[in-house]
């Protein structure tokens, strides 16, 4: 997991608190600004910055609106937020945290004690990050496991549904993985499935791809906005490429080689099928792309 | 502050001796900065603010005040996105290609 730097967002109509505060963040993460609450809000949506440090009193809402507003939105719901106010009493304070606040700082705050509270819920967010990442990730293949899979293809199908685009998946199968367990060891198993890894995940090309480990030697690929013709021939790839590994399995009734089966399917433009009933469709496919022999990609238009 | 006072102390050397790009000369450095500029603008990205300050100091009395003060007033408003099309036409005075790799 590449670290990136930290993004903090300003929302201050006071132009010198902003300053101050943007001279002090600056070397260490990037800052945004904003001197209202609706661009604060527009800021976060587009940004979605890791810290928001929120002024109370703003001239179109108050920072407790801008708080309100962005825990509503599921994308910006989770971003940490520090009030920061000349209001000083506890029942103001007591409303910020309440609403969700991480921290809130009173002014005239202190430099050192503002940076190493922004240094602190920083950590913490990169913490959380890194816990998020590791739940999303299968261990042993470092690619999504099935419970991000299945997140991301239910948002991706969904998203797909409402603008009529397509989406292709396909589930990939290890051809006679127990034989090669068996025949070479669970050490050279598991070598094996992360190289077949390896190839799928080299092979999505956009953010939006993902390669998932979705059982133990079979693996789910997720294509939105990709139709049947380019599907296939990702799939093609990366049966041909995991072949080209040439490593060797005597016990393969199908190649030499380690090979694999895909079967695919895609929803086409307009589509009606459920999500479930298209991926039920790939495994079809796959089930048949192993009846015809393995080593080979069936896909269902 | 220092780095600041240095920049307001190269404008002014700048004022009264004028600047390469006002003259026609080398356009790297400006061509570098007005690129880097721009990233930062469409980043929302508050490291902007500097650099808009050193294109500010390096382009004193050159002529192009009018250009820069449009900039500047986008800036002020934190509404970065409208300070483009002046540093388009920034760049365009300048002579100077935005999209050429920085």
């Amino acid at each position: 997991m590449t670290q990136e730097t930290q993004k903090v967002l300003i929302a201050d109509d006071d132009g010198i608190n902003r300053q101050v505060l943007a001279t002090l963040l600056k070397p260490e993460y990037v800052v945004l600004l904003a001197k209202t609450g609706e661009q604060a809000i527009e800021r976060a949506q587009r940004h979605l910055p890791d810290l928001l440090m929120l002024d109370v009193m703003l001239p179109d809402m108050d920072g407790y609106e801008v708080l309100r507003r962005l825990r509503a939105d599921p994308a910006t719901a989770h971003i940490e937020v520090i009030f920061i106010t000349g209001m000083g009493r506890p029942e103001d304070e007591a409303r910020g945290l309440k609403l969700g606040a991480a921290d809130y700082i009173t002014k005239p705050f202190n430099t050192t004690v503002v940076m190493a509270r922004v240094a602190t819920h920083l950590e913490v967010v990169r913490q959380r990050r890194m816990l998020e990442h590791l739940a999303h990730m299968d261990g042993l293949t470092e690619l999504a496991n099935r419970r991000r899979f299945d997140e991301v293809y239910e948002s991706e199908w969904q998203r797909a549904s409402r603008h009529a685009h397509t989406i292709s998946v396909a589930l990939l199968d290890i051809d006679c993985f127990k034989q090669y367990n068996d025949h070479y060891g669970h050490p050279a198993g598991d070598r094996t499935l992360r190289a077949v890894a390896r190839v799928a995940r080299n092979a999505m090309r956009r953010p939006c791809d993902v390669a998932a480990r979705y059982g133990g030697e079979e693996l789910a690929i997720l294509m939105p906005e990709t139709d049947a013709a380019q599907a296939l021939y990702v799939a093609e790839g990366i049966r041909e490429a995991v072949a080209q590994l040439l490593i060797p399995h005597q016990q393969s009734i199908a190649s030499p080689v380690v090979t694999v089966s895909i079967g695919g399917a895609t929803l086409p433009l307009g589509g009606q099928e459920s999500a479930a009933v298209l991926f039920e469709a790939a495994d079809t496919a796959l089930y048949r792309a192993k009846e015809a022999g393995r080593n080979r990609v069936i896909w269902r238009m | 502050m220092a780095k600041a006072l240095g920049i307001i102390l190269a404008g002014f050397s700048n004022a009264l001796q004028p600047s390469a790009a006002a003259g026609g000369g080398p356009a790297a450095d400006f061509g570098r900065l007005l690129r880097e500029l721009d990233s930062y603008l469409r980043a929302d990205d508050a490291r902007a603010e500097d650099l808009l300050t050193e294109l500010s100091a390096l382009l004193a009395g050159s002529g192009h005040a009018a250009l820069l003060a449009r900039i500047q007033r986008a800036v002020d408003e934190i509404e970065y996105h409208g300070a483009l099309k002046p540093l388009a036409e920034l760049a365009q005075a300048l002579g100077i290609d935005m999209e050429m790799n920085a």
